[in-house]
């Protein structure tokens, strides 16, 4: 391997794990703090992808536009679906395990429902394709765009967790709701407000992803998985970490893939994943929660 | 009336009625059932759209003409979602519970194998519409192929390379059915002909990102390119060979290229793209003229060449039943193994294996958004475009 191919290589696997670790913040504000199993994430990434084709198609918008108006689309789902199902369950160490098995089969219903209306055909919005270079090493533009969004956002959200007082009560309504209530937070309203955060940021991720990939509806599922392996190994609730599990991540899948061939990528992530569990169960970055 | 009377008359009035409404019904207009699944999702459902299309327009056609052995043709459909094991038990629920009269194959190779396997084991002649000769090589007696074999799918691409004295091709392949006979097929046949084979590697299933495999093809340099996949490795490959800057001098791709949704899903980049086909709209197979007629008025769109492949295959299947004379699987399979015909597809004559000689194979490019077919020469709309350009100028 010379040494460009090496250092192609590395940009690429960081570039990937941009991509993924975007998907990752808002799961992590869903499932690190609220510990709500969202399984729906990756079809709300994917609602995003079709609304940005859709008016692509219709008006010719750029995806990079309508992150906007789909962002707010979307943020009202989420807030619809913790209102509706998840702020339901019932506050108790069953939850978890409960809001997973809610998830899956609304999961299920969303696929079918974007498969109604849009058909299964697969989607891309040829847009800014090519690369940016620096020296004879190539970004490709989306890829990079991706993994700014997801070094902005990461940013943008652990301030709003750490400096706002929105994100004071929702990290106190995770960790002792009853609590929380008792100091005056409304802690139904702020978990409605972060699951809508949670999945706008999915929704943005989706109009970039309609750009790099070709969509259908049931992609969610397999971007969901690899976005739950990411923020396990940086560790749960942690936003840097999110960053760090998925470079490692996309590293591993570009190195391994180049080194061991075909199916060896897909399984460098869950191998991580896998070590990570065994020897650090909270994650690189994460801190052991009571 | 004497009372004992009165209450016989009644007994035998009531035994008259009850013959009359309980007899049943005239078996005369009893309906043909065809039972298939299809991919409504996933990963093939944008190709096994058009097969649906074509099949529910040789419905159409036929039942226009009074049906299948004097009896109308029903459906009987599911939704296999792209996935072959879900597809074999649909194909098992179709022949022993819904007990359907004739099956039809669903899309794509690896769906199709499955499926196949079931029809075997019941004893139902199966007009797969599957590429891989593979599955003409299990020693199946029901089982048939209709399209030409995927081992030799790219063969014309590769002999415009060499004509055009092209030295090396790197190709890449899916995991799963038809590119396991077309990346090995494409690679014998390149090496037989002079173009030597610098990288030949597969991807698993559902992979979206190519930058490791891109990696080695960079290092090799190779004058050509192919791809046998889907719609989303198409698509994905085409992405990242310009993003990383890769060019080569000839750029064939896979199944989701072939598809006339290409266009829309990868604007200029998409244009110069070779692909392989087995019909195109504009070809002289007999009844394609109305076939694509109805099609576009029925469907608002001129079909894809699967779509008169299922065309086609129903085609065959009533031949052989008619020859048969009826729904006897084994006597229809062997009607079908004596026949000799061009359906609006293509030609089809099938071996003692089942696997398919008469079909031919033609080579198209994408040139200004449309396709053409580029070889062989008598079968060609337009000459081909080559070297491809850079891509700023495509």
């Amino acid at each position: 391997m010379t040494s460009l191919t090496a250092i192609q290589l590395t940009f690429d696997g960081l570039l990937l794990g941009g991509v993924y670790a975007a998907l990752g913040i808002g799961l992590n504000l869903i499932f690190g703090i609220m510990r709500v199993v969202n399984l729906t994430h990756g079809d709300l990434m994917v609602l995003g992808s079709y609304l940005a084709f859709t008016l692509f198609t219709a008006f010719g918008t750029s995806p990079l536009l309508s992150l906007v108006p789909g962002a707010v689309i979307i943020f009202a789902i989420g807030w619809g679906l913790q209102t509706a199902f998840f702020g339901r369950l019932r506050e108790d160490n069953q939850r978890e395990v409960l809001s997973l098995l809610l998830a899956f089969g609304l999961s299920s219903v969303i696929q079918n429902i974007i498969l109604v209306v849009w058909g299964g055909d697969f989607r891309s919005v040829p847009l800014y394709t090519g690369s940016w270079h620096l020296g004879s090493i190539a970004f490709q533009k989306v890829h990079a765009v991706a993994f700014l969004f997801a070094l902005t956002f990461t940013a943008v959200t652990w301030l709003l967790l750490h400096r706002t007082d929105f994100g004071l009560a929702l990290r106190a309504a995770s960790q002792q709701s009853s609590g929380a209530r008792v100091c005056g937070v409304d802690v139904e309203r702020v978990r409605r407000l972060a699951f809508g955060v949670g999945s706008a940021l999915a929704g943005m991720v989706g109009a970039l992803i309609v750009l790099m990939y070709a969509v259908s509806p049931q992609i969610g599922s397999d971007y969901v998985l690899k976005a739950f392996a990411i923020i396990v190994v940086g560790g749960l609730g942690s936003f840097p970490g999110a960053l760090l599990g998925g470079a490692l991540i996309g590293l591993g899948e570009t190195f391994g893939g180049y080194f061991f061939g075909g199916n060896m990528s897909s399984i460098v992530s869950f191998v991580l994943l896998i070590l990570v569990l065994l020897i650090k169960p909270s994650g690189i970055l994460g801190t052991q929660r009571a | 009336m004497p009372k004992r009377i009165r209450s016989a008359l009644a007994a035998a009035a009531a035994l008259c009625l009850v013959a009359i409404l309980g007899a049943p019904a005239v078996p005369d207009e009893k309906p043909i059932v065809i039972g298939f699944s299809i991919s409504m999702s996933g990963e093939v459902s944008d190709a096994a759209g058009y097969l649906r299309q074509g099949y529910e327009l040789w419905q159409k056609d036929i039942n226009a003409k009074g049906g299948l052995l004097g009896r109308p043709v029903e459906f009987k459909i599911y939704d296999d979602q792209s996935d072959p094991q879900t597809s074999a038990r649909l194909y098992e629920r179709l022949i022993t519970q819904d007990k359907v009269d004739l099956i039809i194959s669903p899309y794509g190779s690896a769906v199709s194998s499955a499926a196949s396997t079931i029809a075997e084991k019941y004893h139902m002649a199966f007009p797969a519409i599957a590429s891989t000769p593979a599955l003409a090589r299990r020693g199946y007696k029901y089982v048939f192929l209709i399209p030409a074999s995927s081992r030799d799918y790219y063969h014309g691409a590769i002999d415009v390379a060499v004509k055009m004295g092209y030295k090396t091709i790197a190709i890449l392949g899916e995991d799963s059915e038809y590119p396991r006979e077309a990346v090995p097929g494409s690679a014998e046949y390149a090496q037989a002909h002079g173009l030597k084979v610098v990288y030949q590697d597969f991807y698993p299933p559902k992979t979206t990102d190519f930058s490791s495999y891109l990696a080695h093809v960079k290092a090799a340099n190779p004058d050509v390119f192919l791809n046998a996949g889907y719609t989303p490795e198409d698509v994905g490959l085409l992405h990242d060979l310009k993003g990383q800057d890769i060019y080569v001098k000839e750029l064939v791709l896979g199944v989701g290229s072939s598809l006339p949704t290409w266009p829309k899903n990868t604007g200029t980049d998409g244009n110069y793209v070779f692909s392989a086909t087995q019909y195109e709209p504009f070809v002289n197979t007999p009844g394609n003229k109305q076939f694509l007629e109805e099609y576009e008025k029925a469907n608002g769109k001129t079909p894809d060449y699967r779509a008169s492949q299922a065309y086609g295959a129903c085609q065959i299947l009533a031949a052989g039943v008619e020859k048969a004379g009826s729904l006897d699987q084994a006597k229809i399979r062997d009607a079908i193994g004596k026949l000799d015909m061009t359906t609006v597809f293509n030609r089809f004559k099938i071996d003692a294996k089942g696997a398919q000689i008469g079909a031919r194979l033609m080579t198209t490019q994408w040139i200004n958004g449309k396709k053409e077919i580029v070889y062989p020469a008598d079968a060609a709309t337009a000459k081909y475009v080559l070297p491809t350009p850079e891509w700023a100028k495509r």
